[in-house]
């Protein structure tokens, strides 16, 4: 890897010239067998998705068999799920809407939901960390808003977004995702935040910078790793919301798990290949978007110069 | 042209056929039509003398230019047969589409009709059909009215919430609703759906007509399109429950021989549940080379109550009812009891991890040749055929369907089906009300028989045929079979309504989880209909006894009635 | 401590190109930072909260007819809550719910810190091995219920493997004996969530300061004792939050158990969320579904309380002793540590 921390590096050299035995070879390929065996454990739901997303329909399931692997691979599902061309051996021939467009309105949705609760919760949360603002309650306060089960919350949420016109609109949604996902930003941020030594603010405003410029200059680059874990984390819980976009969306706004639904129920059966294609689909943009903010993750918070 | 009387409800078929004016008589040939095979021929041979009362040099010529035959004011053109699907102006089709016209004119009518459909229904509107067909169904709405329809998906699995959430909110967006035949009352009473009978009342569609009306005669348009003596739908589906069994398998001779050694008794289609029971027993092989199970019924979660119910209704002449004329629930007694225990019993036939599969998953072990045989929704045979790969593994061909085994009552043999997660198409009435009229009209244009057989006769979509003259029709057969659907027309006239009240899917629910509790040995026949009463009368306190009552009163009416029993041997 | 620092700040600010929205004042942005966060809480809670209350003091249901203003034609004040509180599938529902909670985060929690622990030490291609451990979390749940709704059927790829591991047929219930299906559940519930415990533990070991742990290792302290008395006191607050946020989360498990087996056979899956979506969803109840769902509130808030108090203890001390300069302390740890490995 390109950007390991020098001192991880130094402290892997370190390591092995105190240590070097056989003891600890044995060591390093058990640690290796470990995550072997965690890797698969875990990968296996997800070959099988894989595997699935590739198999036609008379091997997702058929009674008393399994299908290992797809005998007759196929990328039928993917074709049907994004309305390229329809499967003529699907007994319903014909998916009147493809998954592309409530694909769009996740990613909208989904996206500026999490912009927004990162906005607003970022700096609630350096408030508090920095500041104790809004008092001791104040942070419990804010988790509360994501201990009320959503089902029941979700009933005077209608009225009142139906009564605001904000229902089935994309915006509705942006708000609702930034509201139950900000408390997570706020309580993940804010210990992230006071991991950094508060001498590093300080020391900017002794250079001339406002309490913000302190913040986004010399606090917030501190946080990168954890605003990046946070800022995926809370991508995820909004990408995957089912049950606010049911509620609260119907033809504008619909978004993809919503259509998902659709493969698995009722008049349809069970499409298992088709889910699966859109799963595969659907894991696409928090894989890129980790993809893209993996450094920060395993670098995790670098406390550059002051570090101890 | 003006045949009112046609109309009219009680008419005896005999004194139909002579009251009928030409071009409707023409199309009744379905009989001769099928017989025959070729649907053009038998439309030539039919229709000629019959034509003779609307046909001027003028009518012709139109007709001939727009592809329609002579006397037909609208419907599918373009494909060899096209004229059974086509409708003179004294039809319901034809009422509707005149009505349409006048409301436009009027300008009543709106641009835009917006039509909440399930997934998979929209194929049999929106798909040309069948080959050399100019126009989809709606494309000839469009043309012929000038309205369009605009089709918004509900996933199967939240058209309750759906609508729950848009009747609590008054959500007019939805001009025409669909829903399943267990939410009837539920929408009823929330304000969803409006009343129909104002405009039944005014154009006079043929739900009771012989013919052309739905199977059956009153209690199936009762059972499809009624809630406490109010229209709320029209029919736009056929889930009535058939018995799927192999025909194979009960006429093998070696097969019959050891049958009748074992039980002295020949081996047929059973009658009873009690036959039903021994053969199962008989044929449920799992350690087979090609393992066969007894009893393939859903037992999942939600689907596995309407086997229960099929052993229920039949416990009683003319029906064993869910609930007392007083509102109490009717199921902890022998009758309840019984069934549960015999859908306990048939779990022990069934294929392994039966309490988690549905009906994909029970097409496919019917496909496989594992399935003796189960009660499940009359499109098997249109799925399980040898054409669709994913279901056939070569015993399609054999899958044969009959009316649910019965009881003995009294001497007499009942046999009932129940149907099941049906659904239907209703007027939403938070819609602005000068849309309702015509949102109406295409319901009884796109559910009258011709478009409506029209319609089923597409394979692409889930809805089933329920009018008489689609059990005659080429295109029909040629998708579902001659036999099941020769079959259907004895179950849909024997079909009981599932429950269908306000709190419809509570009760369901209640009756589903207690017997799910039973199926996983966690409670005893007895104690799992001993919950459901309790749970049921719960239920009818909470939504308030007077009015059930009133209801469960009503839904009586749409149970098959007295002297309605079953076919003492197989169908086919 | 902040008001003369920030005049000075002022007088000391060489020019101003941008309004700077009071930030010299700490007391300003304080209040500012939170405003938004509030405002947006205020929005979100305040009338749906006052709502749920009124319609929980009444029987209303959309099936009566009647709009949710004229809820109050079903009023009955507390039978709702008298109902919910006497009745013996909430209390069970509860229970499943706390069971699965402390199961599931339980296991989650040693799966994630193992993990993370094997990650600790740079490796060559570590990101994008770290990145395919959190690929689970990715994936909908609506999806991930459906895979393992696959994989647990009776002749599922689960049975089959242990049937090809074991040698004989395996028929195991996962999904319909329902003394195994809360544990299936929760397998869903620990395969697509332990990568989360597993990104922010990561997160906050390699945070650590790493000169401290070589120092304790250049001593001589084992990983044991490393790992006991430095890493585990100076990541208590990641920790607390990971399990608390993975415990708000928990309680409020629905997609598991719903999708497996809607919650049955019977009610053996059915936490309170399962069940709630029953009291809204198949029957309809919506004035005793938020009666209901307050009481949830309620005991959650509760439990909430006593979770969060040592949150913050530890967050404080914690973060005084390693921010704030406490030096002694840590070197006090480290000798800990290194005691500690002597003894032995």
């Amino acid at each position: 890897m390109a950007t390991v921390p020098a001192t991880a590096r130094v402290t892997a050299g370190s390591a092995a010239v105190v240590r070097r035995s056989p003891l600890r070879l044995l060591k390093r390929i058990a640690r290796w067998l470990a995550i072997l065996l965690m890797a698969g454990t875990f990968g296996f739901p997800l070959y099988w998705t894989v595997t699935m997303s590739f198999k036609p329909q008379d091997e997702w399931n058929p009674p008393g068999k399994i299908f290992w692997f797809p005998h007759q691979p196929t990328v039928s599902n993917f074709t049907d799920i994004l309305g390229i061309a329809h499967a003529s051996n699907i007994f319903f021939s014909g998916r009147s809407r493809s998954a592309l467009t409530p694909i769009y309105h996740s990613l909208i949705a989904a996206g500026s939901g999490t912009a927004l609760a990162l906005l607003v919760g970022v700096f609630a949360a350096y408030g508090i960390a920095r500041f104790r603002a809004g008092g001791r309650l104040l942070p419990f306060q804010i988790l509360q808003l994501r201990m009320f089960p959503p089902i029941a919350i979700i009933i005077p949420l209608l009225f009142m977004w139906v009564y605001l016109g904000l229902w089935d609109t994309l915006q509705g949604l942006i708000i609702l995702y930034a509201a139950v996902t900000f408390p997570f930003v706020v309580w993940l941020m804010r210990s992230f935040f006071q991991e950094v030594p508060r001498e590093i603010s300080e020391a900017a405003i002794v250079d001339g910078c406002t309490h913000w410029g302190a913040f986004f200059k010399a606090v917030l680059p501190q946080a990168k790793g954890g605003l990046a874990a946070t800022a995926l984390f809370v991508f995820i819980l909004n990408w995957s919301d089912f049950l606010i976009a049911l509620v609260m969306s119907q033809d504008h706004s619909q978004t993809a798990p919503v259509y998902l639904q659709a493969l698995q129920s009722g008049s349809s059966g069970q499409e298992y290949g088709k889910q699966a294609a859109l799963a595969m689909i659907l894991i696409m943009p928090p894989a890129i978007f980790g993809l893209s903010i993996q450094r920060y993750l395993v670098r995790g918070l670098t406390f550059g110069a002051i570090k101890r | 042209m003006s045949k009112g009387n046609l109309e009219g409800n009680d008419i005896p078929p005999e004194v139909h056929e002579a009251s009928g004016d030409g071009s409707e008589k023409r199309l009744t040939r379905g009989k001769f039509i099928a017989g025959a095979g070729v649907a053009g021929a038998g439309l030539a041979l039919g229709g000629v003398p019959a034509m003779a009362k609307g046909w001027t040099p003028q009518s012709r010529n139109k007709a001939l230019k727009s592809g329609l035959a002579p006397g037909m004011i609208g419907g599918p053109v373009g494909f060899k047969g096209a004229e059974r699907y086509q409708y003179p102006a004294n039809s319901e089709e034809g009422r509707a589409i005149l009505g349409l016209k006048a409301l436009k004119k009027a300008g009543k009518a709106p641009d835009t009709l917006v039509v909440q459909a399930l997934n998979f229904a929209r194929p049999q509107f929106e798909n040309k059909f069948p080959a050399g067909a100019t126009l989809s169904i709606a494309g000839i709405f469009e043309k012929e009215t000038g309205i369009k329809l605009k089709f918004v998906e509900t996933n199967p699995a939240s058209e309750y919430q759906t609508n729950i959430r848009n009747a609590s909110t008054k959500n007019g967006s939805f001009d025409l609703v669909t829903g399943a035949i267990e939410d009837t009352g539920d929408y009823a009473e929330a304000g969803l759906l409006r009343p129909l009978d104002d405009y039944v009342a005014k154009y006079k569609p043929s739900w009771n007509d012989p013919k052309y009306g739905y199977l059956g005669g009153r209690p199936t348009v009762q059972l499809f399109t009624q809630y406490n003596g109010n229209t709320y739908w029209v029919g736009f589906d056929n889930d009535t429950q058939p018995f799927v069994y192999r025909s194979d398998l009960f006429n093998d001779p070696k097969e019959k021989v050891a049958f009748e050694d074992k039980y002295g008794q020949p081996l047929e289609f059973p009658k009873t549940w009690d036959d039903q029971a021994k053969i199962a027993a008989f044929f449920n092989r799992p350690d087979a080379p090609t393992p066969l199970y007894g009893s393939v019924e859903r037992k999942a979660p939600f689907w596995g109550i309407v086997n229960w119910q099929h052993r229920f209704v039949c416990s009683a002449d003319p029906n064993m009812y869910y609930f007392k004329p007083d509102g109490s629930a009717n199921v902890n007694n022998t009758a309840g009891i019984r069934a549960a225990t015999e859908h306990l019993r048939s779990l022990g036939w069934s294929e392994p991890g039966a309490l988690s599969k549905d009906w994909i998953s029970q097409y496919q072990t019917f496909g496989a040749g594992n399935g003796v045989m189960g009660g499940t929704f009359s499109n098997v045979t249109k799925l399980v055929v040898p054409a669709n790969k994913a279901f056939d593994k070569g015993f399609g061909k054999y899958l044969r369907t009959d009316v649910q085994p019965g009881r003995m009552i009294n001497g007499k043999l009942v046999r009932r089906t129940v149907i099941f997660y049906n659904i239907s198409y209703g007027v939403n009435a938070f819609a602005p009300k000068s849309r309702h009229e015509a949102a109406y009209l295409f319901l009884q244009w796109a559910g009258g028989a011709r478009m409506f057989t029209y319609l089923t006769a597409n394979p692409g979509g889930y809805q089933d045929p329920h009018h008489t003259i689609s059990f005659h029709d080429p295109l029909v057969i040629a998708s579902y079979g001659a036999e099941p659907i020769r079959a259907l027309t004895e179950i849909v006239p024997r079909s009981a309504p599932p429950i269908a009240l306000r709190g419809g899917p509570a009760y369901n629910q209640a009756l589903d989880q207690e017997l799910q509790k039973m199926l996983t040995k966690q409670q005893s026949p007895e104690k799992a209909m001993a919950n459901v009463e309790r749970r049921w009368n719960q239920i009818t306190k909470r939504l308030g006894t007077a009015k059930q009552v009133k209801a469960i009163k009503a839904s009586y009416a749409s149970f098959p009635p007295k002297g309605r029993y079953g076919p003492d041997k197989p169908i086919v | 401590m902040t008001g003369i620092e920030a005049e000075q700040q002022v007088r000391q600010a060489p020019r101003r190109r941008l309004p700077d929205f009071g930030g010299r004042s700490a007391a300003v942005v304080s209040r500012l930072t939170i405003a938004p966060g509030q405002l947006l809480m205020l929005f979100i809670v305040a009338f749906p909260a006052a709502l749920a209350i009124y319609i929980g003091f009444t029987e209303w249901t959309p099936t009566s007819g009647d709009n949710v203003w004229g809820a109050y034609h079903y009023w009955h004040w507390f039978d709702g809550y008298w109902e919910a509180l006497t009745s013996g599938s909430f209390w069970h529902a509860m229970w499943l719910t706390v069971w699965f909670t402390g199961v599931a985060v339980g296991v989650e929690f040693v799966l994630g810190f193992t993990l993370a622990l094997l990650f600790l030490k740079e490796f060559r291609g570590r990101g994008l091995v770290t990145l395919y451990f959190l690929l689970p979390m990715m994936v909908v749940p609506a999806v991930s219920g459906f895979i393992f709704f696959m994989i647990f059927q009776v002749d599922g790829p689960l049975n089959q493997g242990l049937a090809a591991i074991l040698g004989h047929t395996v028929q195991i219930q996962w999904l319909e004996d329902p003394s195994l299906v809360m544990w299936s559940a929760i397998t869903v519930d620990i395969w697509q969530w332990t990568p989360l415990m597993f990104l922010i533990l990561l997160s906050g070991l390699v945070a650590l300061p790493e000169d401290q742990l070589n120092q304790a290792r250049i001593l001589g302290a084992g990983f044991r004792h490393r790992f006991l008395y430095l890493m585990l006191p100076m990541l208590k607050p990641i920790i607390l939050i990971a399990l608390i946020i993975r415990s708000i989360e928990v309680f409020k498990v629905f997609d598991a158990p719903y999708l497996l087996t809607q919650g049955g056979p019977g009610d053996a899956s059915t936490t309170i969320s399962v069940w709630l979506y029953r009291e809204v969803i198949i029957n309809t109840r919506w004035g005793f579904a938020s009666a209901a769902a307050i009481i949830v509130l309620i005991i959650v808030s509760f439990a909430g309380v006593f979770a969060v108090r040592p949150i913050e203890q530890a967050q404080e001390e914690t973060l005084e002793e390693l921010v704030g300069g406490d030096t002694e302390g840590e070197q006090q740890r480290v000798e800990d540590a290194i005691a500690a490995e002597a003894s032995v």
